[in-house]
């Protein structure tokens, strides 16, 4: 009898023990190095954990983190929140039933209110949300303004000007465009984006997105065009395919380069290379370059959706995980703690009080304010990398450089996107689109 | 003992029972060939043939590494053919092919009978050794980082001191014969050294013989010590052969392909199709093309052995 009721308190003890443990939620990180990942740790992970008893994330940072998640999905494991590089990829995740619809939760901790409805939308398919946005990015114009002040220019915001400061550069032997490839093949479409958006302009990308035009038609063929020109006058970096993207930025920093073409990402390289320097930079609006853009137009790219993955045992608690990450206080706390990351803050619904940092670059705060205001009026441009279907994307990114190299016209190489893009979209794997609000 | 005196006296005797007793024997002795073989055949089977049947079966469906494969039939195979990337990939392997079948093994031959003939040279294999033993990605980046980058390393320097040399991993023309530039800087090395052991093992009385008869020494070489190591030279030709349609470390560090697919092969265009468009059936399909090449390769060598040309 005694041995029983010990084995009787034992075991409920043990159960009690038992329910006391919290759940796991996991998360797999890329991109991150070391510090970052501590960071993140730090300011998100570790308060959450520590504001709540029910559940604990632990996050693992994951090399080659596209293929392993397919691998681990397809054998039915992965993280619990589930990233994806952005919405043409959560397409797939979402058409295949691996990640959760989350309406249930936005409508629970009013995500709709925090995040601006446009940029939610781009994780709704079918009528049903199945991610936030995490990452989001623009296009810019940087440049060197100590040399600019040195020589005379003024940032430019048309063709001409942007022009008239590229020959003047080049004839006194500075690199217009600093350009690199080396370290990331992508950048090639950072280029197409733009004179896609500031040549042909927004309307016309997404008449095209929404196939209404093809994307070999005149006006895309000679916003190539206009981009094949300037690699052939020598305006992007001579060892473009030599140069990492940090190499590049070096060179506007030493002014041996005027501009840099790039994303808020860019920011991290650009803080790091003047401080060497001891140059100034600064950024304005890509310029319209073509007869149909307006100005100032501001891509928008997503660089990253986080979601719930359909193998994931607490749901709830990666919902709660995922709603306290996008609390504006906890945020602004990672974004301080990476003040140079040039990663622009997520796209909500705040109070100017909720993201006022004193920590953050005032050129970082600056890009914000003007790429939120951009999302708010609905007048935005298009990245490749958000709006076009992922292998849609691999043939501009891939094609490009046969252009640049002469083996493919512009008008082919455009039937080429625009065939794949058309399976793309046979194929149901084309992600939402914004509709513009042009002025 | 018995026994084995037992037997012997019947194999003398040219009965059915000595017949009996050989086929035994020779039955006997082929089971302990298959005991010996078994765990190398398990783990082929376990993680060689299922990998490849997948491989083959993958090739004739459509899967994106989410749903579930589609039946294709050829299509893939159809859709590869009909792709200007696959050719280009495919003569940038038969190229690769044609310069690692003739400039490290030349240059491997003649230095490993260098080494053969000048014993205080002998120390320089380890040297020759060193860049085949360093990491791929290593060797990769010293050359892309310290000698070819054009503002980072040698040729970035020279340019500054009026000395231009372009980056071959640069252009279009030349990316492909600058990542085998990288691998030749590893694999002759390597060479030198199997063709020197092989050298070693050639009886030196023959060698005296050709000396006093008065062969100098290219002769030498080219009548003696390169015909008897035949068989070490042909199976390194085979391999080579077989390696070069599976390059892909070298391709993928130093250009990923470019510029503009000039230094694509078949083994980075199907991580492409594979990795970044997630169009497995088509990665499959170029693999299991790349595969039948060097699986006729070692079919040829099989059949060589079996006709005694390597001997």
């Amino acid at each position: 009898m005694k041995q029983t009721l010990l084995t009787l308190i034992l075991s409920l003890a043990f159960l009690a023990g038992a329910a006391a443990e919290p759940k796991e939620i996991t998360l797999w990180i890329t991109d991150f190095n070391q510090q970052q990942f501590d960071d993140f740790g730090r300011t998100v992970i570790d308060p959450f954990n520590s504001s709540q008893s029910e559940y604990k994330v632990k996050a693992t940072l994951i090399q080659h983190y596209d293929r392993e998640l397919k691998l681990a999905l397809s054998a039915g494991k992965g993280p619990d929140v589930l990233f994806t590089e952005g919405p043409s990829y959560l397409v797939q995740y979402s058409k295949t039933g691996f990640v959760i619809p989350l309406d249930g939760y936005a409508a629970k901790y009013s995500w709709d209110k925090r995040f601006v409805g446009s940029m939610l939308n781009l994780q709704r398919l079918n009528g049903k949300l199945y991610g936030l946005p995490d990452e989001y990015e623009s296009m810019f114009l940087y440049y060197n303004k100590t040399l600019f002040e040195k020589n005379g220019w003024t940032p430019p915001k048309t063709l001409e000007e942007l022009q008239k400061i590229a020959e003047d550069a080049k004839s006194k032997g500075i690199t217009p465009f600093a350009a690199g490839n080396a370290s990331w093949k992508g950048t090639n479409e950072w280029f197409v984006t733009v004179v896609l958006n500031h040549y042909a302009g927004a309307a016309n990308v997404y008449k095209a997105l929404t196939g209404e035009l093809p994307w070999n038609a005149p006006v895309f063929v000679d916003a190539i065009k206009l981009l094949n020109d300037w690699w052939k006058k020598g305006y992007f970096s001579k060892n473009y395919y030599a140069l990492t993207g940090t190499q590049a930025t070096d060179d506007v920093a030493t002014g041996k380069a005027a501009m840099l073409i790039s994303g808020s990402w860019a920011i991290h390289d650009l803080t790091e290379t003047f401080k060497q320097s001891g140059q100034q930079w600064d950024w304005i609006a890509f310029p319209s370059v073509g007869p149909e853009a307006t100005y100032p137009l501001y891509e928008i790219g997503i660089g990253g959706t986080q979601s719930i993955s359909k193998f994931c045992k607490s749901p709830d608690g990666a919902a709660a995980f995922l709603d306290y990450m996008y609390q504006p206080k906890v945020f602004m706390a990672w974004t301080e703690a990476q003040p140079a990351t040039g990663q622009l803050l997520p796209p909500g619904n705040f109070a100017d009080s909720d993201t006022k940092s004193d920590k953050l670059d005032p050129r970082l705060v600056k890009q914000n304010d003007a790429v939120l205001a951009c999302i708010k009026s609905g007048a935005i441009g298009y990245t490749t990398w958000t709006f076009w279907p992922d292998r849609t994307e691999s043939v501009i990114v891939d094609g490009l450089e046969k252009v640049w190299a002469g083996q493919l016209s512009e008008a082919d190489y455009l039937k080429g996107v625009n065939d794949q893009f058309q399976q793309d979209k046979k194929d149901g794997r084309i992600p939402p689109v914004i509709t513009p609000q042009l002025k | 003992m018995s026994g084995r005196l037992k037997a012997s006296t019947r194999e003398i005797t040219p009965t059915g029972t000595t017949k009996f007793h050989h086929e035994s024997g020779q039955r006997r002795s082929e089971l302990v060939g298959w005991l010996y073989i078994s765990p190398s055949l398990l783990i082929n089977s376990v993680f060689l043939l299922f990998p490849v049947v997948a491989t083959l079966l993958l090739a004739f469906t459509t899967w994106n590494g989410l749903e579930d494969p589609s039946w294709t039939g050829f299509a893939n195979f159809v859709d590869i053919f009909a792709s200007p990337a696959f050719w280009q990939a495919l003569i940038n392997n038969g190229k690769w092919t044609v310069i690692f079948l003739t400039v490290p093994i030349a240059l491997a031959l003649l230095a490993a009978a260098a080494l053969f003939r000048a014993r205080r040279l002998r120390f320089l294999q380890t040297i020759f050794l060193i860049p085949y033993i360093l990491p791929t990605v290593l060797q990769a980046r010293i050359w892309q980082g310290m000698i070819f980058n054009p503002e980072s390393g040698v040729f970035g320097w020279l340019s500054k001191h009026g000395i231009s040399i372009p980056d071959p991993l640069i252009n279009t023309d030349t990316s492909l014969y600058g990542i085998a530039l990288v691998n030749l800087w590893a694999w002759w090395g390597f060479l030198t050294v199997i063709f020197f052991a092989a050298f070693r093992q050639i009886d030196k009385e023959l060698l005296d013989a050709a000396r006093v008869e008065g062969a100098g020494f290219w002769s030498q070489l080219f009548r003696i010590q390169i015909p008897l190591i035949k068989p070490t030279v042909l199976f390194m030709l085979i391999m080579t052969f077989v390696w070069s349609f599976l390059i892909f470390d070298y391709v993928y560090v130093l250009t990923d392909g470019g510029p503009a697919g000039s230094s694509e092969v078949l083994s980075t265009l199907a991580y492409r199709y594979g990795f970044e468009r997630f169009e497995f059936g088509k990665a499959a399909a170029i693999s299991a093309f790349a595969g039948l090449l060097g699986m006729m390769a070692i079919l040829f060598y099989i059949w060589l052995q079996k006709r005694g040309v390597e001997r």
